[in-house]
């Protein structure tokens, strides 16, 4: 009846949703280290970013501007609010990140913890960038990249 | 029944997609962090906050503001923070609120044992938000409803709240204010950072004058500091934007409640950058009139924590002296002069637990004792505050599970 009528186009509905929606996924102890070592040998960089922070929304949209329609360069954006920021996470994601990028979001493991891992060297300043090289060479960037220093990255970078 | 099943459903169809893909995609068991054992009970409890600010009212009793589940709290300890009384509740409607390290609800009490309570609402838009303030003439009992202190109403950032209780009891909010950003812009001209803004109140917080600026191109983003000279007139400490980008710390002492004398800059360590550190100064002045900082810097000429000393008010400055474990990210430095000893606390952190560190100089900050471990936190820590009270210096700190801690520091190296 009715019912399964209205479970029908709630399925739909949920799809469309779906489809949408960005794979947050939540970063815990020991996830960045694998995020690394899946893509050792591989050039690849990596973004974090908060929702308290309104210059790496500009670093997105940077990165969304200078990738396009790329799908050949390993983007990791990594945002250091909580789950219980979840939700301006993925709002600000959709609205300025590229949607090629990988999306992760602290999880509930405590902050510094997840911070530590990262970098031990890193403050907590955003945004802070990592530019990984195919033979492990790291440069790490606070603040907002120049446009051409990104497109020399993705030039160097692409063709994953 | 079978309306409200589907009703049901059409909740978690609609809602699961877009709200839970972060449970969906669990590809391991995540145990919540532990928390203190009282946080199992719902209520407000300051053992229970990620953040938690300190005051002292005349009577000796230790007062703490916290955020938790959308509300501000107080509520006061006459044990020295073993326990608390009931948490008055200070905005009755819940509100989207700053609450964080270097952003955090604020607390201060007057000579007179009038309260004042500060917070930063968040509005819709990011980076955005009113400064609230609300206060108690009747000892705590009751606060007034949170007003709105800053008077450009715009939905852009009024945050970074600050609140300063002068010697003589004048009261004024100071904080971090971005209605100077889009003229500018519309004019072609560029505006680095924000502006710092305050409003005065002297008849303890029933009004506040119009607002001020006190100074255009502050970093957006980190705490401020605040202390009283000899004469009383206060002295302000924070990271500013020097040029387009380079974040270093300036320092005035005002002319009287509302006007700031000559602004200099005090640190040196050349950070470039347009990134949001998050790390605010700390401020104190000794009974000499000996000007007190301490900051955190990650220039190409400085890197780390620094103290340093200025003994005319911050025309000349001493050298700056490194501190902390840099390898273990020491950070979140506070200051305070207790009687004839200088206090000096940060956190450091190893990859697991955070330790509060401590040292004391007896001689104005000329030397410093070795540096010691004064608590130990798990990795969820806040940053230390100090407080004075009898020529005694403590350090108020919250970490999970742990919880709330007021650590005496005296009677230590």
């Amino acid at each position: 009846m009715s019912g399964r009528l209205l479970g029908a186009l709630l399925v739909l509905l949920g799809g469309l949703g779906a489809a949408q929606a960005v794979d947050m996924k939540a970063l815990e102890g020991g996830d960045y280290a694998a995020l690394r070592a899946q893509r050792q040998g591989r050039p690849h960089a990596i973004v974090l970013w908060s929702v308290s922070c309104a210059p790496c929304l500009g670093e997105m949209a940077l990165w969304r501007k200078v990738l396009g329609e790329r799908r050949d360069v390993d983007l990791v954006l990594i945002a250091t609010d909580g789950p219980e920021e979840g939700e301006a996470v993925r709002r600000l994601f959709e609205r300025y990140a590229p949607s090629q990028a990988e999306a992760w979001q602290f999880g509930v493991t405590p902050a510094r913890r997840l911070r530590y891992e990262i970098d031990p060297g890193w403050s907590g300043e955003l945004p802070r960038a990592y530019f990984v090289e195919a033979d492990g060479r790291v440069t790490a960037k606070s603040g907002t990249p120049e446009e051409a220093a990104l497109r020399a990255w993705v030039a160097k970078a692409g063709g994953r | 029944m079978p309306f409200f099943k589907s009703f049901v459903a059409v909740l978690l169809l609609v809602t699961l997609p877009l709200g839970a893909a972060q449970a969906q995609h669990s590809h391991k068991p995540k145990p919540e962090a532990p928390k203190h054992p009282q946080c199992a009970n719902p209520n407000p409890n300051p053992h229970c906050a990620k953040v938690a600010t300190p005051a002292l009212d005349p009577q000796g009793r230790l007062w703490l503001a916290w955020e938790q589940a959308g509300r501000v709290y107080v509520a006061a300890s006459a044990d020295g923070g073993a326990s608390f009384d009931a948490a008055r509740t200070i905005n009755p409607e819940r509100q989207t609120i700053d609450n964080n390290g270097d952003g955090r609800p604020k607390m201060a009490a007057g000579a007179d044992g009038a309260l004042y309570v500060s917070y930063t609402e968040r509005l819709a838009k990011p980076f955005t938000g009113h400064i609230r303030f609300s206060r108690s003439l009747d000892g705590g009992a009751t606060f007034s409803p949170p007003a709105i202190v800053n008077d450009n109403r715009e939905e852009i950032g009024h945050r970074f709240d600050t609140l300063d209780v002068a010697p003589d009891g004048t009261l004024a909010v100071l904080w971090i204010d971005k209605r100077d950003i889009a003229p500018a812009v519309a004019a072609g001209r560029p505006y680095p950072g924000a502006a710092l803004y305050l409003a005065v109140s002297t008849d303890r917080g029933a009004r506040f004058s119009p607002n001020r600026k006190i100074v255009d191109n502050s970093c957006e983003c980190c705490r401020l500091a605040i202390a009283h000279d000899r004469q009383g007139r206060r002295a302000l400490l924070w990271r500013h934007v020097f040029g387009a980008d380079l974040r270093d710390h300036a320092l005035t002492t005002f002319l009287d409640a509302e006007t700031a004398g000559p602004i200099r800059r005090v640190s040196f360590d050349e950070w470039h950058t347009d990134a949001c550190p998050h790390h605010g100064p700390a401020l104190a002045i000794d009974p000499a009139g000996v000007y007190h900082m301490a900051w955190f810097d990650d220039g190409t000429a400085g890197q780390g924590l620094f103290y340093t000393q200025s003994h005319d008010g911050g025309q000349t400055i001493g050298r700056p002296m490194a501190f902390g474990d840099r390898a273990r990210q020491a950070s979140h430095p506070a200051l305070a002069a207790a009687g004839p000893a200088l206090w000096l606390v940060w956190i450091e952190f190893d990859g697991q637990a955070t330790a509060l560190k401590a040292m004391r100089s007896a001689d104005g900050g000329q030397s410093w004792s070795a540096p010691t471990t004064a608590a130990q936190g798990g990795a969820e820590a806040d940053h230390p505050q100090l407080l004075v009270r009898g020529g005694r210096a403590y350090a108020s700190w919250l970490s999970q599970p742990e919880g709330y801690r007021l650590v005496a520091l005296e009677g230590r190296p």
